[in-house]
């Protein structure tokens, strides 16, 4: 039943930020066993990111403006920000590594410099396994301060 | 629980399990690939003279050591060209086109060589396989090394040492040499379209640098695959095997490989001669970067002042080079190449006494900077020679050894001449590099070792007119050919330059003046 309660929209985010990581971990763990059939992954990977980014943006702007406005704990709302800030980067670092193909696609050569590369790689594979964990404290975590002994606040 | 952590947790472990599922079945239920690689059957007419090996196996690319790492011949279609790989890699491409591994497989002094060779046996062709492993591996990896041409050509194959030659090694034995090099280039490469590799940059280099590949081809063991050659029955005439070329080994016992200073530090360093001169200055520190010139004797092949002769001696120009780049990249290695060869050697006065009517004079003919033997590699058409002029007090020359005619070609006959050479089953010199009829390999003088130096001596005879002090000139010369050779091979008379690679001047008795 609380599957059909949730955000639907949360629900689809969440669902592709799952196939992200699992297809994340698989290029770089797993696409040495068989560089070619990594091709196929890699391109789902992008499309799904794609979408991602679009639905993702959509929603946390809105999330941001009902959500974290009625956090009551500091510790949480620290930590939602530390959130939003790592999907950022995972997001933005994505775009990053996608411009030199997108380059490409115009007709021209550019790419960074392979220690850029790098250093995205890391950024968004390691944050996307932080933000996954964040996500699970996020959502672990109550935003709500402890009823007081007469006071009858808060959620059940 | 919290409720939103109750309605997300299943999505995120659900969405992670499908994942998984997904890979998972795509790998289990995807028709199996085809094994990489072409099998030997469907190949037409490919020849295996040589029968299989110990165990029974098939070698496809006997006499040449040279493997696949599933066994397999390579389709041609699936090696990728240097050209293609400087569509990214530009600055590898600009360093290695002018070298002398780009055209290992088709300069015109090789590509006669081995005719000559081939037409010297029923099974020439199929012995070629040994000169082309290390020279052109693509087409012996690709069965065009023989009589019948059933494999179509592909750019890939006529680069020589190309990008993937190296950067798909898995094994390399320097000590049997003759190409001993096993390559993953038919399951180690990935064949990406360029947007995928541009949107997973690390996936491309994690397929054609393997930690273990990257390992190998920066030690010196990779070099010794083809830098280390023996003839033996199954190419030459040969009873017991003769070692004509031993490179990897003169490294390998030299203070070099003692102090980790190997092949790839010099000859891959972005200016090869300051580097050796940094070496001869004790300092061991390694090169800044490792450029793909790979810089080494053979001046010839950047001698621009050849002309059209140059275009084809190299044997046309590669693909992916206009004219303009081609001629301004051979003059830059052209350059490297000269300055290299002089930090190499050095000259000395070692010991000389006068009687009344004899000038007796020691001269040291020193390794400086060369990590190897100088000269070194297969020497019978490369020789290294001294020229000693030697002028009493009125300038008159009073003797001269070593000369060189300019005109002609030839070098003094009676000069002291670092060669090795080639010797029949009658044990008369075979002078046109012809393998195949080999028996035996002797040496004239055997090279310089490194850090070491071969002692000449000179016993002048002086006659009453002359008077001191006197002055020796003396000059260390290097030819990347007899003209014998060339005559033979070619079919020209193009006279092959000398290359001056020191020269000093001493006075008896006296001070010493040295002009490096």
């Amino acid at each position: 039943m609380s599957l059909i309660r949730a955000n639907s929209r949360m629900q689809v985010l969440t669902y592709l930020f799952a196939l992200l990581l699992g297809t994340g971990l698989y290029l770089e763990f797993f696409a040495g066993h068989n560089w070619n059939a990594g091709e196929t992954v890699l391109l789902f990977h992008l499309f799904v990111g794609l979408i991602f980014t679009v639905l993702f943006l959509v929603w946390v702007a809105s999330h941001i403006k009902q959500g974290l406005a009625t956090s009551q704990r500091k510790i949480f709302t620290g930590l939602s920000w530390l959130l939003i800030a790592k999907y950022i980067l995972i997001i933005a670092t994505g775009w990053l590594m996608v411009v030199p193909p997108a380059i490409y696609l115009t007709g021209k050569i550019w790419f960074w410099q392979f220690e850029t590369t790098y250093l995205l790689t890391f950024l968004h594979l390691w944050g996307a396994v932080t933000a996954m964990i964040g996500l699970v404290i996020h959502l672990g975590l109550r935003h709500w301060c402890n009823p007081t002994p007469h006071s009858n606040r808060g959620e059940k | 629980m919290k409720r939103q952590l109750k309605a997300n947790l299943p999505l995120l472990i659900s969405g992670c399990i499908i994942g998984i599922l997904i890979v998972v079945s795509l790998y289990l239920l995807r028709p199996p690939a085809p094994e990489p690689g072409i099998d030997l059957v469907n190949i037409p007419f490919y020849q295996l003279p040589f029968g299989p090996d110990e165990n029974g196996a098939e070698r496809p690319f006997w006499p040449s050591r040279l493997q696949t790492d599933n066994g397999r011949l390579v389709d041609p279609s699936k090696i990728q060209s240097a050209a293609t790989c400087a569509t990214c890699h530009q600055k590898e491409f600009d360093e290695w086109a002018p070298s002398l591994h780009a055209i290992a497989g088709r300069d015109t002094v090789y590509e006669r060589a081995v005719e000559a060779n081939e037409n010297l046996h029923r099974d020439g062709i199929e012995r070629a396989r040994f000169c082309e492993g290390c020279h052109a591996p693509g087409e012996v990896l690709a069965g065009r090394t023989n009589r019948f041409k059933s494999v179509m050509p592909s750019d890939a194959e006529t680069e020589g040492i190309s990008c993937v030659m190296c950067h798909t090694a898995t094994h390399a034995d320097p000590l049997e040499g003759n190409g001993a090099l096993t390559l993953a280039v038919n399951t180690g490469v990935d064949q990406l379209s360029n947007p995928m590799i541009l949107a997973a940059p690390r996936d491309h280099a994690r397929a054609f640098g393997a930690a273990k590949t990257n390992a190998l081809i920066a030690s010196a063991d990779f070099c010794g695959g083809c830098h280390t050659e023996n003839y033996d029955q199954s190419m030459s005439k040969a009873t017991t095997r003769q070692h004509v070329q031993s490179t990897f080994v003169e490294w390998r016992d030299s203070w070099y490989a003692q102090n980790d200073i190997t092949c790839q530090d010099c000859h891959m360093a972005p200016d090869p001669a300051s580097y050796v001169r940094q070496i001869r200055d004790g300092d061991i520190r390694k090169p800044e970067r490792y450029a793909h010139n790979f810089v080494g004797a053979n001046y010839l092949m950047f001698d621009t002042s050849l002309g059209s002769n140059l275009t084809w001696l190299r044997g046309g120009i590669l693909p992916g080079l206009t004219k303009e780049q081609n001629t301004r990249l051979i003059e830059k290695q052209g350059t490297a190449t000269s300055a290299l060869l002089r930090a190499a050697a050095g000259l000395a006065l070692k010991g000389s006494h006068i009687t009344d009517n004899r000038l007796v004079f020691d001269i040291a003919v020193q390794n400086l900077g060369a990590g190897h033997n100088l000269p070194t590699g297969v020497i019978d058409q490369k020789y290294m020679w001294l020229e000693i002029v030697v002028s009493d007090a009125n300038g008159s020359v009073i003797y001269h050894s070593g000369s060189f005619d300019t005109e002609r070609g030839q070098t003094d006959p009676d000069a002291v001449i670092w060669r090795e050479d080639f010797r029949d089953s009658a044990g008369n010199r075979i002078p046109d590099h012809l393998t195949f009829i080999t028996a035996e390999i002797t040496h004239l003088r055997k090279g310089v070792p490194p850090k070491g130096e071969d002692i000449v001596t000179y016993d002048v005879a002086l006659s009453g007119d002359n008077t001191g002090p006197y002055q020796i000139t003396a000059r260390l010369w290097y030819r990347v050919a007899t003209q014998e050779f060339i005559f033979n091979t070619l079919k020209t008379d193009l006279i092959v330059p000398p290359f001056e690679l020191v020269s000093a001047t001493f006075s008896l008795p006296a001070d010493k003046k040295v002009r490096p």
